[in-house]
């Protein structure tokens, strides 16, 4: 599965607290730290599997507890139109 | 010795009792009765998620004083015991920026606060605002003294943001006129303990990331630029293309 941006989004920190904002829409979505980091990395389009092993080596998660969780994440930002997830391309 | 329910609800408050006041909230849906005996009050769909707390010291109960005691047990017509002894220390932030560099000295002082915007308060014409709530006019003045070092030392606020003292909630003068002239009775705090044991809250569910945003759409949607300095300087939409100049 390929992770892509889509749409124009900015984050935001405040304090302590981090948010994503559409540019285009009145729409937030909350994020900590490792979803930041997750925005940054898509920033080029990242397949699915390297990006949960890029977080799991930076942040020391173990791989039952980081998938799940990345999922969920990007799952809720493409429901949000902030991302698009692709299936990868094909091999040649 | 504590008197019976009947009685402490047949309290006269203006032109009606706390007990018809509270009957007729119940009819009107404003206040929900429950099986048990308590009352919840109805989702405010007006109600904004504006404000940042922080809760340094013990819980204040404006849920049950002002939202249901002033609203609908007293109708209006009276301010709630519990509040008498309320003073606010209230600062006045002109930008995003000097919102958010108060909100975090406010963590450092033990006092409880709320900061956000203040546009949705008919009362009040400003924008942002930061509320230090104190027991006691002479709590206040001390508080007052030590907000006003602790924002003077900031360079982001300086020794120029307002601050006022006030007492209570802006409501409470709207309705019945200047602060120093309000009356409490030992009645009203007595029915007041009654009541708060048949008052359940009502908890709006507001994520402290709802609120930043809402404070970056104020920024921008008032020409605040400030708002910038959280977004690493990008805007949160660009301005359109006008055409008024040949």
């Amino acid at each position: 599965m390929m992770v892509r941006r889509r749409g124009d989004w900015l984050t935001a920190k405040v304090g302590d607290i981090l948010v994503m904002m559409s540019r285009r829409k009145v729409n937030h979505v909350e994020v900590n730290e490792v979803g930041v980091r997750i925005w940054e990395l898509i920033e080029t389009p990242q397949e699915f599997d390297a990006l949960c092993g890029r977080l799991q080596q930076e942040y020391g998660i173990p791989p039952d507890v980081c998938r799940p969780e990345v999922e969920a994440f990007v799952t809720d930002l493409a429901k949000r139109g902030a991302v698009t997830l692709d299936p990868p391309p094909a091999a040649a | 010795m504590t008197k019976p329910p009947e009685e402490l609800l047949a309290l006269p408050v203006g032109p009606a009792t706390v007990g018809q006041n509270l009957r007729r909230a119940v009819a009107s849906g404003s206040l929900a009765e429950n099986a048990d005996g308590t009352f919840t009050r109805a989702a405010d769909p007006n109600e904004n998620p504006n404000w940042l707390y922080v809760t340094n010291g013990p819980p204040l109960g404006c849920g049950f004083l002002m939202h249901f005691m002033f609203r609908h047990a007293y109708a209006e017509a009276a301010v709630p015991h519990g509040c008498s002894a309320c003073y606010k220390v209230k600062a006045v932030l002109r930008t995003l920026r000097e919102l958010v560099a108060a909100w975090q000295i406010a963590k450092a002082i033990q006092c409880r606060s709320k900061w956000g915007t203040d546009l949705n308060n008919p009362y009040s014409q400003n924008i942002y605002a930061g509320y230090f709530y104190v027991a006691g006019l002479d709590a206040a003045h001390a508080l007052f003294k030590v907000v006003r070092e602790a924002f003077a030392e900031d360079p982001k606020l300086g020794p120029d943001i307002a601050l006022t003292i006030k007492r209570g909630c802006s409501e409470y003068e709207a309705a019945l006129g200047p602060s120093d002239r309000y009356a409490f009775t030992p009645e009203m705090a007595e029915l007041e303990a009654y009541l708060k044991s048949r008052f359940r809250e009502h908890k709006a569910d507001h994520h402290p990331s709802m609120v930043v945003a809402n404070w970056i759409e104020t920024a921008f949607r008032i020409g605040d630029d400030t708002y910038l300095d959280f977004t690493d300087g990008t805007r949160l939409r660009e301005k359109t293309l006008t055409y008024d100049r040949r």
